[in-house]
């Protein structure tokens, strides 16, 4: 295996692969190469730095964090028993928006973060989670959204606090084109009588809508996604108007919490 | 670099860029005219092949990912009951995702379903502009039919 | 369902079919075009150098060293309005070419675009039609009108038009729009041309036009006709019309200057601007009715958005006639006008102007049907043409005055009425419940096409019985990808000479052979090549009878007399989600007048494939522009070609006799499934939610926009 000839390199650690980026011009570094090799991209780079032996497809804990390695597939995370739990059902349905593509088997968590409009953005963005960075200076915590690699960095893993096992979670989206760039992406995640809410494709970068959440309160569904339809700050452009991805916003609100609620909750009113 | 894997049966050995896609170091170095790029992003399954038995997007795939490992392209499956059956339903036009469609059948793990609705969800990663799937659909759930009673 | 596969079916399934992008020739080079990233500029500067130091890089050539495409075409009012750069000075689009870089390979060509050092003076720019037709628009052509047509707009009136719409009790007028579609084959657009003898050039293409091609290409570089020998693939990724992109021309200046064969292949996001893309439009529709809704007289003005340049536009835009002449009334008027703006060049694509009106007029008479009550098929019934009708859409325009002249042509047979039963059996049937929260409509709309382009349409063919008993067809027309011309042939020449067709060797499309066919356009090939094809084996058949020695080489060239229009009705039944105006197309049924049905597995094939593609249109295609005129489509990904899953499984019932016209009573089958598939559906979406979407595609804002006005 010619690991260490000429423009291809597959480092056995990361530390090995932050090494190879410091000293190749022109690198990059690849996940499942959807971005480095597909012609979306634009130019192609002189170097790649696979990955896919550098041990950073692994999902396990660290402490009370539950660590989702960088190459970890979309179909990987589809299957792992760690990411069965209903508080996380919004990470998982983001994620089945790959199947039944092939692309799912290869693209990756890392990649997604990457592309600045990744799908499972949003969802994770529930769960407080934020990037683990390893660059010349070490490693570092960085915000996913939006995410800014330093030069020289490569992403080691994405950590995120998955709640209290009585969680539930749910992520919907809603495309011009049946695999073309979400228009809205809310997820929603509801503990107790907690609420928390992530907006992406509506807005760049993707946010956590703070200012609405907290305690469940005594509005109705209907009430709710008026008001989650009221703080976005919706994109305007040619695959869909800020009036629509607003109003949108709002139906996928309606959806999502009529499903993630509680009986009792949901029928206050 | 120099490049080897098996392919379709047969050990090649070629000169292939390291920053090659596998679809390029199949149609440029091995020459091998199976594996057809579309779209080039890994969107249309005109490029597919299995490596060590998985399907891959070729032109997406890094060509020395798949250094030393079994490929199959279309070349592998020619004439078999997939591609018998997609011929004989006029699943078959300008044939340029033909290819891609026989080796995304020969994919398909077990609990794929031999239906229409089954095939329709596992080929939504293959696209035809010339069919409007029709003949396609019909022809892939026939092979799949065919290959699963053991025809050759 | 009989019939039978294309006779290179299995070499396709294999992958053992060789297109024009697996070719490799000795000594190949490779070409790159350097693409304007403004949607309107002025080139101040090109400064090959960095580029030439690049490895591997041969020649950079610019709009100087590239003579403007003038073929010997038709001229309007003195001018030939299909003249164009190849390489532009005044880049007009996003993506129009201004250089050529030639490298040893691909990449290094590609790596060499980039070094190619451009100063542009960016130009203000129109991609709407509407903002382009505005007062005081922005020119999309510096100093030009952006109103192309020199007399302003192709004209047709029969009848009292005034005086039928001043005298009628009522008049329904309303607007409709379509996007800019791209055809997006699955082989990319890719040319190559190598050095021929006598100083001539060799030049591989999937032209839908071979001898077209030589004639212009010759003309264009002063050579001799026989100098250029044009040979199209027997393999072609899918063509729809669009392939006629100039690729050619660049690549045979390439060859000429370096003397070595040269390739040039797009990749896909140059081949979303770069291709040939289908006319954007705005069509309004008038008509005049009496207190029964019988029609009494209809207007229709149609603007087509040229885009860069016109192209065919003038040719394009005159079959938006095709739907007002699909009904009798006591007067019509038709206007067609050209708008030049900085959008992807738009040209022929399958369908040829016909999907955007029928679209629009479809439509139409489903508002008008459903304001006075009446049912729609019962309408139709009422207003369709009928066998010996006159088909004005046939003719000529005069190029002084842009009036069009129609020929007088009839119909010669038309099925429509058994299409209409079909449809209404269908439609007759239970539709089922959908998902919880959407609505189901269910709608139809008809078609009327064209087999051939109505002139200028010639084929020759040979029937070759070889001494050794071999049977051979030579045909100078092209396959276009999957429409399986040289299977029809085998097919035709097989059941004169009582061959199953496989035994018979079909060679097409290489001007060499001296075979010259006007090309495959307009679904026309089976009819007038298939035609010709006939009468040759009929005449080697007769030599032979005869007594003739083998070999005998039966040559025979044949000119249709009628364009034997086919005939489509659609059924839709659709599912509207009426909160996110997405919508579900869940049947969809074809009852076609395609004449006899030669081979009806392929047939079929031609039916449902169209369909796709009048889906798409309908409900998702669509090139995204910014504001600032760069493209937000990226690629196949966003752009919205229709999977497996967006697709029903697409029913198709032929009903159509044999076209009396020809003795192989066949008609064009190419088009004519793509035309009723949108009208269809916006009725259906009507019907479910009582909203008229007017616009195309019918995506979820689209509809969610004529649910809240």
């Amino acid at each position: 295996m010619p690991s260490q000839a000429a423009n291809y390199y597959r480092p056995q650690t990361p530390e090995m692969a932050v090494e190879l980026l410091a000293n190749l011009q022109g690198a990059a570094v690849i996940g499942g190469a959807t971005l480095a090799l597909g012609k979306l991209g634009g130019g192609r780079p002189s170097h790649l730095i696979d990955l896919c032996d550098a041990g950073l497809d692994r999902i396990g804990w660290r402490g009370h964090h539950l660590s989702i390695g960088a190459t970890t597939t979309m179909r990987d995370l589809r299957r792992h028993p760690e990411l069965s739990a209903p508080g996380l059902a919004a990470i998982m349905a983001m994620a089945g928006h790959f199947e039944p593509l092939p692309v799912a088997a290869q693209a990756t968590l890392g990649g997604n973060l990457c592309t600045g409009v990744g799908s499972l953005v949003a969802p994770l963005l529930l769960y407080e989670a934020h990037a683990v960075l390893l660059g010349p200076d070490g490693e570092r915590h960085a915000p996913i959204a939006p995410l800014r690699l330093h030069p020289g960095e490569i992403i080691l893993s994405v950590e995120l606090e998955p709640g209290s096992p009585m969680a539930r979670s749910g992520c919907q989206s809603l495309r011009r084109t049946p695999v073309g760039p979400a228009l809205v992406t809310l997820a929603a995640l509801v503990d107790g009588d907690q609420l928390r809410l992530a907006v992406s494709g509506i807005e760049a970068p993707a946010r956590r809508l703070r200012d609405l959440e907290g305690r469940w309160d005594r509005r109705s569904v209907a009430q709710w996604a008026e008001s989650i339809a009221h703080v976005v700050r919706p994109i305007d452009d040619a695959r869909g108007s800020a009036d629509y991805r607003r109003a949108m916003v709002g139906v996928l609100a309606e959806r999502l919490l009529k499903e993630l609620l509680p009986t009792e909750l949901r029928e206050v009113h | 670099m120099r490049w080897s894997a098996e392919v379709d049966g047969r050990l090649v050995e070629c000169d292939v860029p390291g920053n090659a896609s596998l679809a390029e170091a199949l149609r440029g170095g091995a020459e091998n005219t199976a594996v057809k790029v579309a779209c080039g992003e890994g969107i249309c399954g005109a490029c597919s092949c299995l490596v060590a038995g998985e399907r891959v997007h070729g032109c997406i795939y890094p060509a020395f990912r798949a250094y030393g490992q079994v490929i199959q392209t279309a070349a592998s499956f020619a004439d078999g009951p997939v591609a018998r059956a997609l011929v004989e339903a006029g699943g078959v036009q300008c044939g340029f995702c033909t290819p891609g469609m026989v080796v995304a059948v020969h994919s398909l793990s077990t609990d794929v379903p031999a239906t229409e609705a089954g095939i329709r969800h596992a080929l939504a990663g293959n696209l035809c502009r010339c069919t409007g799937y029709a003949g396609l659909v019909a022809g892939a759930v026939a092979g799949l039919q065919r290959l699963r009673a053991g025809e050759p | 369902m009989s019939g039978m596969p294309l006779l290179d079916a299995a070499d396709k399934a294999a992958g053992r079919a060789k297109y024009l992008t697996d070719f490799h020739l000795p000594g190949m080079c490779h070409g790159v075009l350097v693409r304007s990233p403004h949607a309107h500029a002025l080139l101040e500067g090109l400064d090959p150098a960095l580029a030439l130091a690049m490895p591997g890089v041969l020649a950079v050539l610019g709009p100087d060293d590239c003579p403007p495409h003038d073929l010997p075409g038709e001229a309007f009012y003195g001018r030939n309005l299909m003249t164009r750069p190849l390489l532009w000075r005044e880049p007009a689009w996003l993506g129009c070419p201004v250089a050529v870089v030639l490298a040893e390979t691909a990449d290094q060509a590609r790596a060499a675009v980039a070094k190619v050092q451009v100063r542009y003076q960016v130009l203000p720019h129109v991609l709407d039609l509407e903002d382009a037709l505005a007062k005081g628009a922005v020119a999309a052509h510096l100093g030009r009108s952006n109103l192309a047509l020199p007399f302003g707009a192709i004209t047709y009136e029969s009848g009292d038009l005034k005086g039928v719409f001043s005298s009628a009790p009522h008049t329904i007028e309303t607007t409709y729009h379509t996007s800019t579609v791209q055809a997006a084959a699955m082989e990319p657009y890719a040319c190559l041309v190598e050095p021929g003898a006598d100083g001539g050039l060799i030049v591989h293409k999937g032209t839908p036009a071979p001898y077209e091609l030589r004639h212009q290409m010759a003309h264009w570089l002063g050579l001799r006709p026989e100098q250029v020998r044009v040979v199209v693939p027997a393999q072609i990724g899918g063509g729809f019309g669009s392939r006629m992109d100039d690729l050619e021309y660049v690549a045979a200046l390439a060859c000429r200057k370096l003397q070595r064969p040269v390739r040039l292949e797009l990749e896909r996001s140059e081949g979303l601007v770069a291709g040939r893309v289908r006319h954007g439009a705005r069509i309004r529709v008038r008509s005049a009715m009496d207190d029964d809704g019988n029609l009494l007289a209809r207007e229709i003005e149609a603007d087509y958005n040229a885009g860069a340049h016109l192209d065919l536009g003038p040719y394009v835009v005159l079959r938006a006639l095709r739907p007002l002449a699909l009904y009798r009334c006591q007067a019509v008027r038709f206007s067609g006008r050209l708008v030049t703006t900085n959008a992807p060049v738009a040209s022929a694509t399958r369908g040829f102007g016909n999907p955007q009106a029928t679209f629009a007029v479809e439509s139409h008479n489903d508002e008008l049907c459903r304001r006075f009550g009446l049912d729609p098929i019962e309408w139709r019934r009422r207003h369709l043409l009928r066998s010996g009708d006159k088909n004005l859409s046939v003719g000529v325009v005069d190029t002084q005055t842009g009036q069009f002249v129609a020929k007088g042509a009839t119909i010669s047979s038309c099925a429509l009425d058994r299409c209409l039963d079909v449809v209404q059996g269908a439609l007759s049937e239970p539709v089922g419940a959908p998902l919880e929260g959407w609505i189901r409509g269910k709608g139809m709309a008809v078609a009327m096409h064209t087999t051939g382009k109505g002139r200028n349409e010639i084929s020759n063919a040979k029937v070759v019985l070889r001494a050794d008993g071999g049977v051979e067809v030579h045909s100078g027309a092209p396959d276009q990808g999957g429409t399986g011309v040289a299977t029809s042939l085998a097919m035709i020449a097989g059941e004169v000479l009582g061959l199953p067709p496989q035994q018979i060797r079909v060679v097409l499309a290489d001007t060499a052979a001296e075979l010259a066919d006007s090309g495959a356009h307009a679904s026309g090939r089976t009819y007038i090549a298939g035609e010709t094809v006939r009468q040759a084996a009929e005449k080697a058949k007769q030599l032979r009878a005869d007594g003739a020695p083998l070999p005998i080489d039966a040559h025979v060239a044949w000119s249709p007399q009628t364009n034997a229009p086919p005939f489509a009705a659609c059924a839709a039944v659709v599912d509207v989600d009426p909160q996110t105006g997405q919508s579900r197309v869940v049947r969809l049924l074809q009852a076609i007048d395609i004449g006899r049905v030669l081979n009806p597995l392929m047939a079929k094939g031609q039916i449902q494939g169209a369909a796709a593609q009048g889906l798409g249109f309908a409900l998702m295609e669509r090139l995204d522009f910014t504001a600032h005129g760069k493209l937000l489509t990226r690629g196949l990904l966003d752009y919205g070609v229709p999977r497996t899953l967006d697709l029903p499984d697409l029913e198709v019932v032929f009903c159509g006799e044999p076209e009396p016209s020809v003795p192989l009573g066949v008609k064009g089958a190419g088009e004519i499934g793509l035309m009723a598939v949108a009208p269809a559906i916006a009725n259906a979406i009507a019907d479910a939610t009582g909203a008229r979407v007017r616009r195309l595609p019918m995506d979820g804002e689209t509809v969610w926009r004529a649910l809240n006005s």
